[in-house]
């Protein structure tokens, strides 16, 4: 093969090795270029709400194959493919958000059938516009992993927040449990700075970052998983699929030990110091003016063995007891109004876990949820 | 093929073909393949078959070079180290069992080394005889064939590869209502196959050159083309492993080029199609005409530049041995009209068809004495040749749909043109006229050729059905 | 100038840069496809 029109001479043959060696300088250059530039908005760059609808809550699978849809750590990504970033707010429209657990964000449930969807299909007006809701939650429970979603959710003109959470997201100990915040180092330790969080922000839990680790090869994973996540988008536009819905679950423990521990105590006492209520506090200064209610989420109550002592598998009494009432003072103090539906859904009309529901029991949190907000003052 | 697996075949293809001496290339080049049959072979649940299938592949190679080869060359003592190597490697690989580590080339433990030493020791009797043996053997070609076709049938109908895996579950002592088409998942056999019995047919007529045991079993399990193809011949690829193409600038250029390419075309845009192509589940989640389309769309590209992406692999890898391999994609996409297209897609395998099939029934039918007519003879020769290339990719309804799909397609395809061909002269005497008629062939055809895969893609007529009403707006 | 672009752009050099992306985009798109990771919330 040879280079037609080269300054050197016509036909100036096109060596091999020449341009292996070239090719292979250029991939060791592009990989120390990235890793210096060091790119951190390409997560931003989306087919959805452009070339295909956003998602109806955040991308989550452990199966990409049958969920067409995927888990991935990149939250500029996660918020440009939902339906949240689809073009400015309207000007008539009452946003509410809804951040929580993989309650919220409704395992084994379809869109429509989460507490998100239902309240969008109820058509309420608040303080005389039509209400939207928007599903961010997202599986795991952790304060932290609420509050880095906050903190990006509040760009995007909220005028009511709803914090769905449980005493499972409070624990210190488990905050950076969720891979959503222990791979996202970087973001976690900007909100610890900014709102003074007081966690360590050289956590163990964070893994180890390095030059290597921010080249191409030592990024291609997330890389990959932005492309997978844009071609899944097609498959969500196609099929409105983005969650498997076997036939048949194991259903919630009902029998326990007896073992009335929680997070490696066996109480009596349950310790505030142990418990992250400067997350949720620091979720005002992210929510800036927007007004936030704080809702318990319902729980299982157990009837089965060892109930006397725990509610179900998360929860001995003792501690949840305890918790509502932290919780309670806890809004009181920071002035948020506070809904407590722990007990509203009986505990048939849950599923897979002690805070996972059916579309039953999700219809009772949704009226439930609905009449807190009615009760709201209108800024 | 993954793509360490094109990698390292890729620099060891450059070793052998490159540093070896030339007197042991053919010998480095069996001795790679026959690794690779091992290396390439999927693990499947049935205790010790990813090992025993290969060893059939390379036993049913053997077999099928001694029934070929002329009497006076079987002697010779070249096919003794052909056959020391083989065998030997086999035993080797037995052996690995015993080194408590995870296995690298096989692609589980292998099973127990006595089974494997007795089949060893069992062929290389056979082989000894069968060197010394002057009978003719067309009895044992026809044998052979009906073999491999039995075989052939057995893997690509359901019901029966269900059976034959319960079978050999039973044997195993595994459970056998566990027993699954893709247990029996054995590595290249449809193109093993078609190879084998390309050789058996020209040996038949007489035109099969005298070849060693290295060169027959090589070329039926030359690693590049392996798992995908294409279907060489044997006559054209042993001149090339005589007589190599010197790689020299152009011939590097040209491998390398071939590689990039292929592997572009297979990792990163044929397996990103696949997330989003037409399957047995997406097909019935669908929910409007439009996305249906898209689907389609995407099958029918990714299922191009998967196969043609391996081929252009192939290609590549072979070429870096000096063994130039027949090309197997012509722009398939870009064809005016359904012959074309089928002289452009997998051509290797169509080649073959016409070869064995095709030519010798269209003969039989024009040498008939009660002349039948022309238009009966296409008929007939089109729609069988497409349904029998249907049963070779599965032996199911769809498969035969999508091959009468596209008998039939060929068949008005080539009255129409019959009909139509001067009129379509007189007015396309302009540039532009041919540029819009051209322009028009290629959309009919490729649409054409689209719809056809929903028959490929989806398991059952009844869904393909469904589909295919989703694709035209109907509910 | 035009003697410098001509000097850089040459056919060897732009098919480095393809290549380059192409394997890119390989090793991007060859990378496990995998969960990152399972829940565990039961």
């Amino acid at each position: 093969m040879t280079a037609p029109g080269n300054p050197h001479g016509p036909g100036r043959p096109i060596r091999p090795f020449r341009l292996l060696a070239k090719t292979l300088i250029l991939f060791v250059l592009a990989n120390l270029g990235f890793a210096t530039a060091n790119p951190s908005g390409l997560g931003r760059i989306s087919a959805y709400n452009l070339l295909v609808p956003g998602r109806e809550r955040f991308p989550f699978g452990e199966n990409s194959g049958q969920f067409y849809n995927l888990s991935l750590y990149d939250v500029d990504a996660m918020f440009a493919s939902h339906v949240l970033s689809a073009g400015s707010k309207p000007a008539d429209q009452y946003r509410v958000l809804i951040l929580g657990d993989s309650s919220v964000w409704g395992l084994l449930l379809k869109p429509e059938d989460t507490v998100a969807g239902l309240l969008n299909t109820d058509h309420l007006a608040v303080c005389g516009k039509p209400a939207r809701f928007y599903n961010l939650g997202y599986p795991t429970i952790s304060l932290v992993k609420d509050l880095m979603i906050l903190d990006q959710a509040a760009d995007y003109q909220p005028d009511l927040i709803l914090w769905f959470t449980t005493l499972q997201a409070f624990p210190l100990s488990t905050q950076l449990a969720s891979p959503v915040v222990a791979n996202n180092a970087p973001r976690v330790r900007d909100l610890i700075a900014r709102y003074h969080l007081g966690l360590d922000p050289n956590n163990p839990a964070f893994p180890p970052e390095s030059f290597w680790s921010q080249t191409i090869i030592g990024r291609r994973r997330d890389l990959a998983d932005l492309v997978r996540l844009q071609l899944y988008g097609v498959m969500w536009a196609a099929t409105g699929v983005d969650q498997v819905y076997p036939a048949s679950f194991t259903p919630a423990q009902r029998d326990f030990e007896p073992d009335a521990s929680f997070n490696g105590s066996s109480g009596p006492t349950l310790q505030p110091s142990q418990l992250a209520f400067g997350v949720l506090a620091a979720g005002q200064l992210a929510a800036g003016k927007v007004p936030i209610l704080l809702v318990n989420e319902p729980i299982l109550m157990s009837s089965g063995k060892n109930s006397d002592i725990r509610y179900n598998l998360f929860y001995p009494r003792w501690a949840y007891d305890q918790y509502r009432l932290m919780l309670s003072q806890f809004a009181k103090q920071i002035g948020w109004p506070y809904l407590d539906v722990w007990d509203t859904v009986p505990a048939s009309e849950f599923t897979n876990s002690p805070i996972h529901l059916t579309v039953q029991g999700e219809s009772i949190l949704a009226e439930e949820v609905s009449e807190a907000i009615h009760s709201q003052p209108c800024s | 093929m993954t793509l360490s697996q094109i990698l390292i075949g890729g620099a060891v293809a450059l070793a052998c073909g490159t540093l070896l001496p030339p007197r042991s290339r053919v010998y480095s080049f069996l001795a790679a393949s026959v690794l690779a049959v091992f290396w390439f072979q999927p693990a499947l649940p049935l205790r010790g078959l990813d090992f025993w299938l290969p060893v059939a592949t390379l036993t049913l190679s053997i077999f099928g070079w001694l029934f070929t080869v002329p009497v006076s060359s079987r002697r010779e003592a070249q096919n003794w180290v052909a056959a020391a190597i083989v065998l030997g490697l086999i035993l080797l690989l037995g052996l690995t069992r015993y080194l408590n580590l995870e296995p690298i080339l096989t692609a589980s433990r292998p099973p127990q080394f006595e089974p494997i030493l007795g089949l060893v020791a069992a062929v290389g009797v056979a082989f000894f005889s069968l060197t010394r043996s002057r009978g003719k053997s067309f009895a044992g070609l026809w044998l052979l064939t009906a073999a491999l076709l039995a075989v052939f049938v057995v893997l690509k109908t359901p019901a029966l590869g269900i059976a034959a895996s319960a079978g050999v579950r039973a044997v195993t002592g595994q459970p056998t209502n566990l027993a699954a088409v893709s247990d029996l998942q054995w590595l290249g056999f449809s193109y093993i196959a078609f190879r084998m019995i390309h050789t058996f047919r020209d040996r038949q007529s007489g035109r099969l050159p005298d070849v060693s045991l290295a060169e027959y079993v090589t070329y039926v399990i030359f690693f590049p083309s392996l798992t995908a193809g294409p279907i060489d011949r044997i006559e054209r690829f042993i001149q090339d492993l005589r007589h190599p193409v010197a790689l020299g600038q152009e011939g590097w250029l040209a491998a390398g080029r071939r590689l990039v390419t292929g592997m572009f075309k297979k990792f990163v845009l044929a397996d990103s199609l696949a997330l989003i192509a037409l399957n047995g589940t997406n097909a019935t989640q669908v929910r409007s005409a439009g996305w249906a389309w898209v689907l389609l769309y995407a099958y029918a590209f990714q299922i191009y530049l998967d196969f043609s992406g391996y081929t252009d692999i192939a290609i590549g890898v072979g070429r870096l041995m000096g063994i130039q391999l027949p090309e197997n994609f012509n722009a398939p996409y870009l064809k005016s009209n359904l012959a074309l297209f089928w002289n452009s897609w997998h051509m290797s395998l169509t080649q073959w068809f016409r070869s064995y099939f095709f030519n010798p029934l269209t003969r039989a039918l024009r040498s008939r004495k009660n002349a039948i007519p022309v238009g009966a003879i296409v008929f007939v020769s089109q729609i069988s040749t497409m349904l029998l290339i249907g049963l070779w990719h599965g032996i199911s309804t769809n498969f035969v749909l999508w091959g009468l799909w596209h008998g039939i397609g060929l068949f008005l395809q080539n009255r129409w043109s019959e009909l139509t061909r001067r009129p379509i002269s007189a007015w396309a005497r302009s540039s532009p006229r041919r540029t819009f008629l051209e322009v028009i062939g290629v959309l009919v055809t490729f649409h054409y050729v689209a719809l056809g895969w929903a028959f490929f893609a989806l398991p059952t007529p009844s869904l393909t059905l469904a589909f295919l009403r989703r694709l035209a707006g109907v509910p | 100038m035009r003697r410098l672009i001509a000097t850089i752009f040459t056919l060897e050099n732009l098919l480095a840069i393809v290549f380059c992306l192409i394997l890119i985009a390989l090793v991007i798109l060859t990378s496990g496809s995998g969960p990152r990771w399972i829940y565990q919330g039961f």
